[in-house]
């Protein structure tokens, strides 16, 4: 059933789209001459390697997240409303598996665009003159990859209540929020107002995408030791929200 | 054995009651037609029975569990009304693929034969996408049939072909039947049910209309104009089985066996009767359905 959902989801025109759209724009940024990014401090990211990876690894960031919102948004709701789900509930396999081979399926979707994406990275190294830098690039990939996994589940998990839209609507409001959880974390926690606790829970219920991405820029900054605890906490969240899938999937009539 | 047994089944859509106290048996080997007009509860009965809906009221029980029971989806086929597969497979493929979510190991699943049962053979290399809606309806009731369940579910099944094949699928529905499965077939084509199934459940507005054995309702009738007939000639008519309604000048009765009439005769006129007229007609589904739908029917026998 995975290699279904993953043949499925890889005929759609979209992702090539986006992907190849995604592809360029970091070739020619990246690798090429085609602009400059400014720090807070007004330096050009740009011009050395280890800012065109710090650059580079935000727009995986948003292009992947991009991508994997625009395969898992329509997923389920494709299935209910073909009616092709019926054929799958019918037969002695459970909900679990199913709804499990649907996310795993985009999941790897997304993984495989992912890799794609990376491919200009390892050209800016080339051009920047720093191509000891490689491995670490290998070393990010899995935490870009947990990031997409994390954004695929939220959207999954919508796309089980709602309509294709509105799941989508859901997975960029949740990876905008996230995105920027650091910043609101702050305000929570300085502010006195009655609604900093609420913002403190729902911030807690976002995945912690901006966490794993920071931790994962490490690897290109100054020395600085990464916190794993990140890392398994947005796998303990990627586990809840799996196990959120399938008990929705369980409790939808189809 | 009943292999389904519903008993004050109930289903709401928010306040729309799409099923109203629904109590019905089909026993282990019958084929069953389910009749009514849009929005009767056919496919409300369907779904609940697949365990792909919960009852808002009431109890089902497939092969004696609960609908949805890994148990009983071992044992039951469905074929959707409106199918879709995955465009990228081969015919075989999909046999294959429904067959391994059955649990089934590719060899196991006899998917050449099946596709022959189905008139499918030639396209069993073909991807799905490029196939007609005939020929996915085919296919429909080709995965329906993989792990040779005992229980098939075949909604609309002729929709889409054209009348050869609706001739060739009543012809594989009929024979499906006489391998001891139980068939519970919904349609519209009242000449299919007819056909295949040896009784038929007549749903509206989400309740039981009738249950009619269909040797019974294709059985001979009659239409008489008799006077003076007294009412213990009406029951001993009654007692013979017959459906009786007398009005004091017409007489309509339904459910006689070919040669019965000359005692039917003999009946009226020692009960006093002066026949006028005496019409034997055929009763056909169709024009039970009608009758049915039009006074709210009666539950004959379940």
């Amino acid at each position: 059933m995975i290699a279904n959902v993953l043949r499925e989801n890889l005929r759609n025109k979209a992702l090539y789209v986006i992907t190849g759209i995604g592809f360029l724009l970091m070739m020619a940024m990246l690798a090429g001459q085609g602009g400059t990014v400014k720090d807070a401090a007004g330096n050009d990211l740009l011009k050395d390697a280890l800012g065109a990876m710090r650059v580079g690894f935000a727009l995986i960031g948003v292009l992947g997240s991009l991508v994997t919102i625009v395969l898992s948004m329509s997923t389920m709701p494709r299935e209910f409303e073909r009616k092709t789900i019926h054929l799958l509930l019918v037969r002695p396999v459970s909900r679990w598996q199913v709804a499990g081979s649907f996310l795993v399926g985009n999941i790897l979707t997304a993984w495989v665009l992912l890799l794609v994406l990376c491919v200009p990275l390892f050209f800016a190294l080339t051009a920047k003159g720093a191509p000891d830098l490689a491995p670490r690039i290998f070393a990010a990939i899995p935490a870009l990859a947990l990031n997409l996994a994390l954004i695929t589940a939220v959207t999954t998990l919508a796309s089980v209540w709602m309509p294709a839209p509105a799941a989508a609507f859901v997975g960029l409001l949740v990876y905008g929020f996230a995105a920027f959880s650091g910043t609101l974390g702050a305000i929570a926690s300085i502010s006195r107002e009655s609604w900093a606790p609420l913002l403190k829970l729902f911030l807690f219920l976002l995945p912690p995408t901006d966490g794993v991405a920071r931790e994962t820029l490490k690897l290109f900054g100054p020395g600085a030791g990464i916190d794993l605890r990140v890392y398994a906490g947005g796998l303990f969240y990627l586990w809840a929200a799996a196990g959120l899938v399938a008990g929705s999937l369980y409790r939808r009539e189809v | 054995m009943d292999a389904i047994a519903t008993e004050s089944l109930a289903r709401k859509f928010g306040e729309v009651e799409a099923l109203r106290g629904l109590t019905l048996n089909v026993k282990a080997g019958e084929c069953v037609g389910l009749l009514g007009p849009n929005g009767a509860g056919k496919t409300t009965t369907i779904k609940l029975l697949l365990g792909l809906i919960r009852p808002t009221g009431g109890t089902a029980e497939v092969f004696g569990c609960a609908p949805g029971h890994p148990n009983v989806r071992r044992r039951v086929g469905y074929s959707p009304e409106t199918p879709h597969f995955y465009p990228f497979l081969s015919a075989r493929e999909t046999l294959r693929f429904y067959g391994k979510l059955s649990g089934l190991k590719p060899a196991q699943v006899d998917a050449d034969g099946i596709l022959r049962q189905v008139g499918l053979s030639d396209a069993a290399d073909k991807q799905v996408g490029g196939f007609s809606k005939g020929m996915a309806q085919r296919l429909a009731v080709a995965q329906a049939l993989v792990g040779d369940p005992e229980l098939l579910f075949l909604d609309e099944p002729s929709s889409g072909l054209d009348p050869l094949g609706r001739v060739e699928m009543r012809s594989l529905i009929r024979q499906l039947a006489t391998t001891g499965r139980t068939i519970l077939l919904n349609t519209h084509i009242i000449a299919d049910v007819e056909t295949v199934a040896s009784r038929v459940i007549m749903l509206k507005a989400g309740q039981l209309a009738a249950v009619e054995d269909l040797t019974h309702t294709q059985a001979l009738g009659v239409t008489a104009q008799v006077t003076d007939l007294k009412p213990a000639a009406l029951d001993a008519l009654r007692a013979w089985g017959l459906t009786v309604a007398y009005d004091g000048e017409q007489l309509t009765l339904a459910g006689l066996q070919d040669g019965q009439e000359p005692d039917v005769v003999a009946r009226l006129v020692a009960g006093g009767g002066r026949i006028y007229s005496f019409t034997p007609r055929r009763v056909s589904l169709e024009q039970r359905f009608l009758e049915v739908m039009a006074v709210g029917g009666e539950h004959h026998d379940c």
